[in-house]
């Protein structure tokens, strides 16, 4: 027991030598979530990555069903304004790209509609904001779908009403009736859904999830401290010392571990509280919830930052391994973009991560969903941890550590 | 094995694939004497000195320290073996006596006997003046004899020394040998390899010619000098070079 202290005192006394780096260690976590959070919170805040943009609408109708249709589209908030202009003006707004499309409604649309005729609305699009003109285009296409799908209805009703016997005025009527409300409604197509929240959902705030995420990273980094400690030992021959000593090679590990352990759980503890007083992160879920999580994330970091000094020949090596993997697992596991805009097969590939995990059963917390758990998480930890521990293991005894 | 003796090497084997370093060495050390090993570059000598301080394992054949089997019972002969490994073994950033307390932590020393055993060691290497100091600021030489310093605290029976003095000043040098006497003097089984052959000829009581993994004569300097009939041991060293 005396040596295993010695030990441990050893590596503590060597991280906090280096008190700049420790503190940088310890302060950046919490400077990135800040800066992240007042830079990228407006673009989680919006359901898209676009800046609302401006279109002109060109009413060649001019008829109260027009300046409804005019209406849905004052309301959809992706278009900061509607602007009502003629066709000439319109394409000298679009010359001057201060508009992304122009959607032209003909004379006499609603009574096409009316009759089945349906005149084409046509949407000019801007070829300097392809993005935005394929935007509007999928909205006036989607109108005509709705359009189409209104008159399919009324053909039905007008069918039915014949072969159950109806004729001469009475089916007029109904027919004129039956026109009448689904052109409204197609009109003010915004009736027509409703919106739900999935109780399921995790709901966050952007300074939750940009805590969920980058909390992962850093206490990765936390580990690297510890693992730079083992190669520096190899490279200064203090291994082969320590062989020759009665210390096992485990203990010789366990302290380093122990070392990336206190670090995480001070860096965690810091972060839980600034998050928690500036931007009033929740983490009022089960105590156990969240100590349940860190420990899993704490084993799976620490055995990782084993298994880079296990692979590392030298210092600098386990810079580089360290940092790339770490950025690596951060790109794929989504803690930099998120999983949901990813290709499929990175989703896939991000069940191989630390974040995929991690970032996921933090915001589980924030979100005070007592309905979801952290229990798939933390096995998902522990087996990624064991993974690590077990190839680090096997490199060390191949090795002769 | 006789009364006084305290090493047995016992048909000794190390291979590298089909590259045979050790090849079936066998041969006693005895208690409280100097032995040396000497040979040209890749004799062999470092294979022995890792296997004997456990650091690696014979492909065939075994060590007995005191009656016990470095591959077998490593764990009981590492307390009582003292290391001076070739390389300077010590961390920089740390002084000289934080270094010596971390090894003796590790030895399990505790309180008055730790302060009295790294107090006994600088003196041994004559470097209680600078203990303060960080390593990263001593000479080559004095590093040299912090690495012998840190084998000596807990007090062990058997000291293994690989080139102790390679790179070291006159003034290191001599303090690296009066230490050893010093410890011979305590009683201490000192094995040694040096490249530096007038170190071995004062130095050591036995000394073993060893070339292409084998022994060739073990024996004391006049010994040696008789058996291969020339006056000096570097000459003799020569001649399994042009051999």
């Amino acid at each position: 027991m005396v040596a295993f202290i010695a030990l441990l005192k050893n590596d503590a006394k060597l991280v906090l030598r280096d008190w700049k780096a420790i503190v940088l260690l310890l302060a950046m976590p919490f400077l990135f979530i800040c800066l992240f959070t007042y830079a990228l919170a407006p673009l989680l805040n919006k359901s898209s990555f676009m800046d609302p943009f401006n279109i002109a609408l060109v009413d060649n109708e001019g008829t109260v069903q027009t300046r409804m249709l005019a209406n849905q589209l004052d309301r959809l908030e992706i278009f900061k304004e509607v602007m009502r202009v003629d066709e000439s003006e319109a394409r000298q707004l679009l010359h001057e790209n201060k508009i992304a499309a122009i959607i032209i409604i003909p004379a006499e649309f609603s009574n096409s509609v009316y009759w089945g005729r349906n005149k084409p609305v046509t949407v000019i699009g801007n070829k300097s904001m392809p993005l935005q003109s394929f935007v509007v285009k999928n909205v006036a296409q989607s109108a005509a779908n709705l359009v189409s799908a209104g008159q399919s209805a009324i053909n039905t009703i007008y069918h039915y009403n014949q072969k159950a016997g109806m004729s001469g005025e009475e089916l007029q009527k109904e027919f004129s009736e039956s026109t009448m409300k689904v052109l409204m409604e197609t009109l003010s197509r915004n009736e027509m859904f409703s919106k739900v929240d999935d109780a399921d959902n995790i709901s966050v705030t952007p300074a939750e999830y940009f805590t969920a995420s980058l909390m992962v990273i850093f206490l990765m980094f936390a580990g690297m401290p510890t693992m730079k400690m083992l190669v520096t030992e190899k490279s200064l021959h203090l291994t082969d010392r320590l062989r020759v000593s009665p210390i096992a090679a485990w203990q010789v590990i366990a302290s380093k571990f122990m070392i990336s352990i206190i670090l995480s759980v001070v860096q965690f503890g810091l972060i839980i509280a600034l998050t928690s007083t500036v931007f009033k992160n929740y983490w009022g879920g089960p105590v156990m919830r969240v100590l349940f999580l860190l420990c899993g994330i704490i084993f799976a970091v620490s055995s990782w930052s084993i298994f880079v000094s296990s692979i590392a020949k030298t210092s600098a090596s386990a810079d580089i391994i360290g940092n790339l993997g770490i950025l690596i697992m951060a790109v794929v596991g989504g803690s930099i973009y998120p999983l949901s805009s990813m290709p499929e097969f990175v989703r896939d590939l991000s069940n191989f991560t630390i974040n995929r995990w991690a970032s996921e059963g933090f915001m589980i917390i924030f979100s005070g969903n007592d309905g979801l758990s952290v229990v798939n998480n933390f096995y998902a930890l522990i087996v990624i941890g064991l993974a690590f521990l077990i190839i680090s293991t096997a490199i060390l005894k191949l090795r002769r550590y | 094995m006789g009364m006084q003796d305290l090493i047995e090497v016992k048909g000794l084997s190390k291979k590298y694939g089909k590259l045979t370093v050790l090849d079936r060495l066998s041969f006693t050390i005895q208690k409280a004497e100097i032995f040396g090993l000497l040979g040209p570059n890749g004799a062999g000598k470092s294979t022995f000195i890792s296997i004997l301080a456990t650091l690696c394992r014979p492909t065939d054949g075994d060590i007995l320290i005191n009656g016990l089997s470095v591959t077998k019972q490593s764990d009981k002969i590492k307390k009582n073996l003292g290391f001076v490994p070739q390389e300077i073994a010590l961390y920089p950033m740390l002084s000289g006596i934080d270094n010596l307390n971390f090894w003796a932590g590790i030895y399990g020393l505790s309180g008055g006997i730790k302060k009295e055993r790294i107090q006994q060691a600088l003196s041994v290497v004559r470097l209680e003046d600078r203990a303060k100091d960080r390593v990263d600021n001593y000479s080559g030489g004095m590093k040299r004899r912090l690495n012998i310093a840190v084998a000596l605290l807990h007090h062990p029976d058997i000291l293994i020394m690989d080139e102790p003095t390679v790179g070291v000043d006159i003034q290191s040098r001599k303090y690296i040998m009066d230490a050893i006497k010093a410890l011979k003097k305590e009683g201490k089984t000192i094995i040694f390899t040096s490249h530096y052959i007038d170190e071995m000829e004062n130095l050591c009581d036995r000394i073993a010619l060893i070339d292409k993994g084998s022994i060739k004569s073990i024996g004391t300097v006049g010994e040696l000098q008789r058996i291969y009939g020339r006056e000096k041991i570097e000459e003799i060293l020569l001649d399994f070079l042009r051999d």
